[in-house]
């Protein structure tokens, strides 16, 4: 991931430019469990179409996040939180209108955010993995300002990729997920720095510790 | 909200015993914290990003190469009197189609 980030390479979260993405990403957020709304966010960025390069026209207000509310909190932890109807857009028939922080968090609720509502999530951060997972040892913590990271022809940050490697996690297979470790975006920086805390960083394991397919 | 919150303080034993924590930079300068077990890691962010006077936003920190929740503490990262927290500057990057 990082070494792609610096040698220029597209990063692709999906992309709402595209009607069947959209699609795509509104069945992503449907189908587990039936009726209920994925417990994850979603990031979209119109950045993916310079991977599509016939796609150079990305309107701005393309891009778009859905975000598990169930875990959100304002920057004091005390400021009463409402959300006006408008900023939920739940996939399906979930209703939210008139959703307060109290009832937000009682239940799963994924929320479409635009870019253009980054100013009245100030102060917000969102975290993931979501609630139930307070003490998740590397979970991420993305604020408000980093909606504006998929803001078209911006650039992404780590929260937003990790964020993204930790989505995908979740969403493997248990069986796929045995086979492969998921580093965080600063991993490549610390592994060039020095070489003795790789293996902590691995979360102790080391390379022949993880199951080779060659065995199978 | 408000009572999860008072909830916690309450609960929380208050042991005397505090814990050093040293938050190092990319180039290797050291800030060391003393704190209790309980308390939450976005003080200390908060002390270190005034002392060192730079934007909270710009600064990521890490233990042993995960991210630190600004509101986990370091007894529910098990950490011990010692540890070093990695501060790193925000990694920010991308491609533009136009370019």
């Amino acid at each position: 991931m990082l070494a792609d980030l610096q040698d220029g390479a597209v990063i692709s979260i999906g992309s709402s430019s595209d009607e069947e993405e959209e699609k795509r990403m509104q069945s992503l957020c449907s189908t587990k469990d039936g009726d209920g709304p994925l417990p994850a966010w979603v990031l979209g960025t119109g950045a993916e179409a310079g991977a599509a390069a016939n796609n150079n026209n990305i309107s701005r207000n393309n891009n778009y996040m859905l975000l598990n509310a169930n875990y959100m909190k304002s920057e004091d932890g005390l400021q009463p939180l409402r959300f006006s109807e408008r900023l939920l857009k739940p996939p399906g028939s979930h209703q939210t209108d008139g959703a307060d922080l109290a009832d937000l968090m009682s239940k799963d609720v994924t929320v479409e955010l635009h870019t253009s509502d980054a100013q009245k999530f100030k102060g917000l951060k969102f975290v993931y993995p979501p609630n139930g997972e307070r003490a998740a040892v590397g979970r991420v913590e993305v604020t408000a300002e980093d909606i504006n990271r998929i803001e078209a022809e911006e650039f992404l940050n780590d929260t937003v990729i990790d964020f993204y490697i930790q989505w995908i996690e979740k969403h493997l297979p248990e069986e796929s997920r045995q086979r492969y470790y998921f580093f965080n975006s600063f991993f490549y920086k610390k592994l060039t720095e020095k070489h003795k805390v790789v293996k902590k960083l691995a979360g102790g394991k080391t390379v022949e510790e993880f199951e080779s397919d060659d065995d199978e | 909200m408000a009572d999860q919150m008072k909830q916690e303080e309450g609960t929380a034993p208050a042991p005397a015993e505090t814990i050093n924590i040293i938050v190092r930079d990319q180039s290797g300068g050291e800030v060391h914290f003393k704190v209790k077990p309980h308390t939450k890691f976005t003080k200390v962010f908060d002390a270190y990003c005034s002392k060192k006077a730079i934007v909270k936003d710009s600064i990521k920190f890490l233990f042993d190469g995960q991210r630190i929740g600004s509101d986990q503490s370091p007894r529910e990262l098990d950490m011990s009197d010692g540890d070093m927290v990695d501060a790193v500057i925000e990694q920010l990057g991308g491609y533009h189609p136009s370019n």
